[in-house]
This record gives structure tokens, sequence and C-alpha cells, in this order.
């Protein structure tokens, strides 16, 4: 699916958003190009499950279409309002969830096989994953939109609705107990070959 | 039992999966999915709505705009004004076409006018 999304690159998410209420098709292909991804690694990233991760992407969408008319400019960032939509859906998933074992939850796609390079990123990216999942899902989310998604503190307070300071302590925690789970897989996933 | 705390290698080791992950290229939605989110999103797309302009804006687009209104005005005034308070050097004829020379007179028989050919008719 191709979508011209260069020329309009810098038009920002609330304009595309008010012309998607006013029955903008272009609008709507742009937004549609531009959060779906962005939504949907949020959520297969905490929920470490693509199946259900575009079941939360198509709800939280679903919710953007349904209050684009009544959107006021300049109240909030719509990545903002979205990653927080995210974050509450997954967070009622994984309650769901409770009692399921590690080992139940799916692995994330297979890669392209036979290039060494791409299996031992792939290979990482899944002891991440992995390693993601063991921590507690707030933390969770904390260093996914602090250290993969890129966000500023004040933004993920908003999202999670907590303070920066919590934040800042939520993300510490979390970045060092993640590096704790990790550090056994340190030789198998060949970091030291980067590193050196 | 506490476990002891990752050092600065860990860290940095970690820090390198965090850059290569932030690029997101082992989570990306299929083509599938985004073409149904897609047709999500136009389906529930509110439906344009063209404004029809207002009944004063129709009329004014019938008779030329603004500029047109502005000439039928200009010209209306200047004709009640002329009607009110004729200049002294308009031509004879176009009083008689404003109906200014018209008097009442006793010696004129309307019914000579009115009457012609009617007594033939009528033997």
């Amino acid at each position: 699916m191709s979508m011209p999304l260069d020329a309009e690159i810098d038009t920002g998410d609330d304009v595309l958003l008010a012309r998607y209420a006013r029955g903008d098709a272009a609008a709507a292909r742009l937004l549609v190009a531009r959060l779906t991804p962005v939504v949907f690694r949020h959520a297969a990233r905490v929920l470490g499950d693509t199946a259900e991760a575009e079941d939360v992407t198509q709800e939280a969408l679903v919710r953007l279409w349904k209050i684009a008319p009544d959107w006021e400019a300049g109240r909030a960032k719509v990545t903002t309002w979205l990653y927080r939509i995210t974050a509450n859906l997954c967070t009622d998933r994984l309650r769901k969830r409770r009692g399921v074992a590690l080992d139940d939850i799916a692995e994330p796609t297979d890669p392209t096989p036979g290039v060494e390079a791409q299996l031992q990123t792939q290979a990482r990216m899944d002891a991440l994953q992995a390693g993601l999942m063991q921590l507690p899902e707030r933390q969770r989310q904390a260093v996914i939109l602090r250290h993969i998604e890129g966000l500023a503190n004040p933004d993920i307070a908003q999202i999670l609705d907590i303070s920066t300071e919590a934040v800042e302590s939520l993300t510490a925690r979390g970045k060092r107990a993640l590096a704790t789970i990790m550090a056994p897989q340190r030789d198998t996933l060949g970091y030291d070959d980067d590193t050196a | 039992m506490t476990q002891p705390d990752p050092d600065n290698a860990e860290m940095a080791q970690l820090d390198a999966l965090f850059a290569q992950a932030s690029q997101g290229s082992d989570m990306a939605p299929s083509e599938a999915f985004m073409a149904h989110v897609l047709q999500d999103a136009l389906e529930r797309q509110p439906v344009a709505v063209i404004a029809q302009p207002a009944w004063w804006r129709q009329i004014l687009s019938t008779l030329g705009g603004w500029q047109g209104m502005g000439g039928l005005v200009a010209a209306t005034c200047a004709g009640f004004w002329i009607g009110i308070n004729p200049p002294d050097t308009m031509p004879a004829s176009f009083e008689t076409l404003l109906n200014m020379d018209a008097v009442y007179s006793d010696t004129v028989d309307t019914a000579d006018l009115l009457g012609f050919g009617w007594d033939l008719e009528e033997g």
C-alpha cells in the first residue's frame, strides 16, 4: 500500500485529524500510515503478541476516528493521546491475561532465514522482548516509551497518568532490572562482537 | 536473594539494543492489517458537507457580485434623484417621458379623443 507521505510530512497530526473530520480521504490515508505503526509497535512490545497488538491498535484508532470531529486543536498531542489509550488497552489485556505463563506468550514472527546477521539481530530483539515481558507492566510501559519510542518524560507522565518524577524512577528501575535479566545472555547474543 | 547491579558495560549493551529496537523493523504492522485499519478509518469518516451559500449570497451572485450590486444601487439612486430634482439642462423630451409637463386642461374634451370612431360603428 503506497501512501503519499512525503508531500505532507510537515503537516501536524492535529491538522490531518481536522481534515479527516471534514471528510478528507487523503488525510485518513496519511493518518493511518503515520499512526498505525506507532500504536502497533508499542502494543506489540507491551503485550508481546502480534495478534493482540493488532486488536489493540484497531481499537485505539477506532476511538481516534470517533473523537476526530470533537478534537480540540492544541488540547493534547494526537500521539500522546493515542499512546495513553494504547497503554490503557494493553493494561486491560494484561490484567485479563494474568496467570498465563511466560512460555505461553507468542514469540515474535520468525525472520527471513539464511542471513546470519539478520538472525542475530532477531535473536537480540527476541531476547529484549522476552526481557521486557519479565518487567512489571508499568515499568515495561515506561521503559518502552522512554528508551524505544524515545518519548520525553513529561509526555510519558501524561500517558501513564503519573508524575514526571515517578516516570524517572520507573524507567531507571526498569532499565536496571532489564539489564540484570539480560546479563546471562550476554555471550549467546554476541554483544561483545559489536562493543569490542 | 538480590541480584547484583548491572555494570556499565551491560547498561551500554542495553542501550545498543534499545537503539536497534527503536528502528522498529522487527515490529512493523503487516500490509493487510494496514489496509484493514484504513478501511475502518474510511468507513467511520464523517461525510464531507458542502455548505449551501446563504440566500443573500445567492442573490448577490445572480446580480454579478459586489460590483454588479454597486452599479445597480448607483443607477437606482441616480434615477431617483433625477426624478425628484431634474437638472435644468435636461432635454424637453425627457420631461415628457417623465410626465413632468402633464397638466389638467378643461379645453380638451377627452370624449373627442376616446370616442373617436365609435359613432360610426354604432350607426
